[in-house]
């Protein structure tokens, strides 16, 4: 286990001190906004997460959000409306890194009798499903490699995750339901959702291979770049992109058909192979191999659908996309890790209540993926993706006010490999939660979750809202 | 985990909904109550009164403080804006907005009842959609309160499902009561109820719900009443006791309102608004 450096109890001071400070803003905050209509609010949490495979404490986080937010309207404004800003920031003393201070939304709210008009930036959150969501097409989710199975069994927390874009949205609201027209104006892309270790050994494996392919020693095939890197598009013409979403409600049926035109959150890769000469003889002696990445566009339709049976919430919500073709990929002189193959993702679940009080609650969810594996999008095994099917479920008891027990967890129906975690939380006060959890993925190595057994992790938080 | 916190806003927003109910139900009388003092109305004539007084056929809004306690006398509140509108054919709509605690904040439920179909939708706005969800079985008790839909539906389903009897009146902090004895005519949690009603304005002031074995369980109570602008008596706490797992619920109504509510605040559009 690690133990402190000094530079991380500045650190913890630091934070105590940013902590602090967001208390402070939310005490003068909140005397301000009695007078201006202002509201200021957040969250401060902490987690400390303990590797239950022996490797000490993996993160020590602290993080924290605060929002502003306050009606627009008096003499000076046309339209009533509102504002709304939120920072984020975040600190892990183990290993030191983190953004002190991240804009996280800002946007304005202009409110016409035709529709309402949202501007800046914001997250648009469409769908019906809880967690993922594959006709929120604008938001990309952060990348799932990084949270790992936890994340996408978190569910709602990995939704809460979405990154921020800036756009401008309109919603009109016939007398039949709603219309949603979005244009993005910078997207969010999300680059390589690889680690950087992995993606030099993924290209060294492909070295090997083409070796043995072709008949040479291994030292004769060299990697021209250790990983993959995508340059993202540069006018704002080719930035944009578009959505657009058709609502209306009948009887216990919400319903909702949407579209989308932009970019894939991650880039295509693939490598490519040139022979290696030698100048003066013009003999073979060798081959290059070179990692290529490029981002491309996609176009997506989806359908979302929910209602209320009986104690039953139901839900479903699918998508198919058409990526722009990439030739590359499917060139046969490359390798590739990505296709041109259109694909779709659909999710359907269900949850109700049962006892007093909603004592006990239970979700469950089934989500496809014919693009292969949730957590990488990329096809490092050659061969044809193959389609993955989940099931994520959630078990949540209150046996007392205070007192919260619940189990979420996702597997893979292909290769048995699941991620479990329970949890417990204790509401110390109206304001403070504490709560012990577990991450337990299993399974082979080879399988979706059973790489994860890095992750088998204790998890010890805390979290004060204002 | 936040998944399981939007389940519990919802139930949270379901309760507080219905519980809606209740406080416009005793708090606002639509139509002046009229000063019946015969001393022999029936029991069923004292519902009939129950009923005009308690169920709200107009349209407005309150501000109000949920506070639940539990057995060590540990509380948590919730401050809720509420809106409420009836239609003529009888549809009933309400929205509900959390105005604290910080983690639910702008928290809005919207419910839309017509006929025996009831619609939910919660918006979270950290979330920043709407999400349906699916109404409770009415003997189902609320998560974190001590109302059940039953008890807290009005004066209508006390007549509905109770056969009425009335016992000997009785004087209840100061004020000369009717008391009524229900018993349930189907199924029910309850072997019967006791009702004290206030003579002058037709107001439950009290309601003790029995066992089986007729011990009480529960005991609901309109306290701190006064006297509006309009003349009206209205109460501004109710609170509902459990005696048998000694949690209680209280209602503190921090401001009200008779004036009709704009139809527009019953929509998805409105839920979006932040």
């Amino acid at each position: 286990m690690r133990r402190y450096t000094k530079a991380g109890w500045v650190s913890i001071g630091s934070l105590v001190f940013l902590a602090v400070l967001a208390l402070c803003g939310a005490w003068t905050g909140t005397a301000w906004g009695e007078e201006s209509g202002a509201e200021v609010s957040g969250e401060v949490q902490h987690d400390l997460v303990i590797s239950l495979n022996g490797d000490g404490v993996v993160a020590n986080m602290a993080s924290y959000r605060l929002s502003l937010s306050g009606e627009l309207g008096g003499a000076g404004w046309a339209v009533p409306g509102s504002a709304y800003i939120s920072v984020k920031g975040e600190y892990d003393l183990q290993p030191e890194s983190g953004k002190l201070v991240d804009l996280d939304e800002a946007y304005v709210d202009l409110y016409f009798s035709c529709a309402d008009l949202r501007l800046g930036q914001q997250v648009i959150s469409w769908g019906t499903a809880y967690g993922l969501n594959p006709t929120s097409y604008v938001n990309p989710m952060p990348n799932p490699a990084s949270s790992g199975g936890a994340g996408v069994a978190g569910g709602v927390a990995l939704e809460l995750a979405r990154l921020p874009v800036p756009a401008m949205s309109a919603t009109i609201y016939p007398s039949w339901g709603d219309v949603g027209l979005v244009a993005v104006l910078n997207p969010r892309l999300q680059g390589v959702p690889v680690p950087g270790d992995a993606q030099a050994e993924i290209l060294r494996g492909v070295a090997y291979q083409i070796a043995q392919r072709q008949g040479l020693p291994p030292d004769l095939v060299t990697v021209s770049a250790e990983r993959f890197s995508a340059e993202p598009p540069e006018s704002l013409s080719d930035r944009l992109e578009y959505a657009a979403r058709v609502g209306t409600r009948m009887g216990n049926w919400d319903l909702y058909l949407s579209g989308f035109r932009g970019w894939d959150d991650h880039p295509v890769l693939w490598v490519s192979m040139a022979p290696v000469t030698d100048p003066v003889t013009g003999y073979l002696t060798g081959v290059r191999v070179d990692p290529n990445a490029a981002y491309r566009k996609v176009t997506k339709a989806g359908l979302a659908a929910s209602c209320a049976w009986g104690p039953y919430t139901l839900w479903g919500e699918g998508s198919y996309a058409w990526p722009d073709k990439v030739p590359e990929l499917d060139d046969p002189n490359n390798i590739a890790f990505s296709s041109n193959e259109p694909h779709w993702q659909a999710v359907l679940g269900g949850d109700r209540t049962f006892g007093d009080a909603g004592d006990v609650y239970l979700m469950a969810e089934y989500i496809y993926n014919s693009n292969g594996s949730l957590l990488v999008p990329y096809q490092f095994v050659p061969g044809k993706s193959e389609a993955r099917h989940y099931v994520v479920g959630m078990a949540r008891w209150q046996p007392a006010q205070d007192h919260q027990l619940e189990v979420s967890g996702i597997y893979c129906m292909n290769d048995g490999s699941y991620v479990a975690m329970p949890r417990y939380t204790y509401q110390l006060s109206q304001s403070t939660s504490l709560w012990f959890g577990l991450a337990l993925p299993g399974g082979d190595e080879e399988t979706d979750f059973g790489g994860l057994s890095d992750a088998r992790s204790a998890t010890l938080g805390v979290k004060l809202a204002f | 985990m936040v998944r399981c916190e939007t389940r519990q806003v919802a139930s949270r927003g379901i309760v507080a909904c219905v519980l809606l109910a209740a406080v416009l139900a005793v708090a606002w009388a639509p139509v002046a109550p009229e000063r019946v003092r015969a001393a022999d109305l029936t029991a069923e004539q004292i519902l009939d009164k129950l009923e005009g007084t308690t169920m709200l056929t107009g349209s407005g809004s309150a501000t109000i403080e949920l506070v639940t306690e539990n057995k060590r006398g540990q509380q948590r509140s919730n401050k809720l804006r509420v809106f409420r509108s009836k239609a003529a054919d009888g549809t009933e709509k309400q929205l509900l907005e959390y105005l604290s605690p910080a983690d639910v904040a702008g928290t809005k439920l919207l419910s839309i009842t017509g006929g025996q179909e009831t619609q939910i939708w919660l918006f979270m706005p950290a979330l920043g959609r709407e999400r349906r969800i699916a109404g409770a079985e009415t003997r189902t008790k609320f998560m974190g309160t001590d109302f059940t839909y039953e008890e807290i539906s009005g004066g209508s389903a006390y007549k509905d499902d109770y056969k009425a009897e009335r016992l000997k009146d009785e004087d209840l902090d100061g004020r000369n009561c009717y008391v009524l004895r229900l018993t349930p005519t189907g199924e029910s949690d309850y072997g019967f109820v006791k009702m004290w009603v206030w003579r002058d304005e037709f107001i439950p002031l009290k309601i003790e719900f029995y066992n089986r074995d007729g011990k009480v369980r529960k005991v609901l109570s309109n306290l701190d009443l006064k006297k509006s602008s309009k003349g009206k008596w209205e109460p501004s706490t109710i609170v509902m006791s459990d005696v048998v797992a000694g949690t209680k619920t209280i209602i503190k109504i921090l401001e009200m309102s008779g004036e009709p509510v704009p139809d527009e605040y019953f929509t998805v559009r409105y839920l979006r608004r932040r």
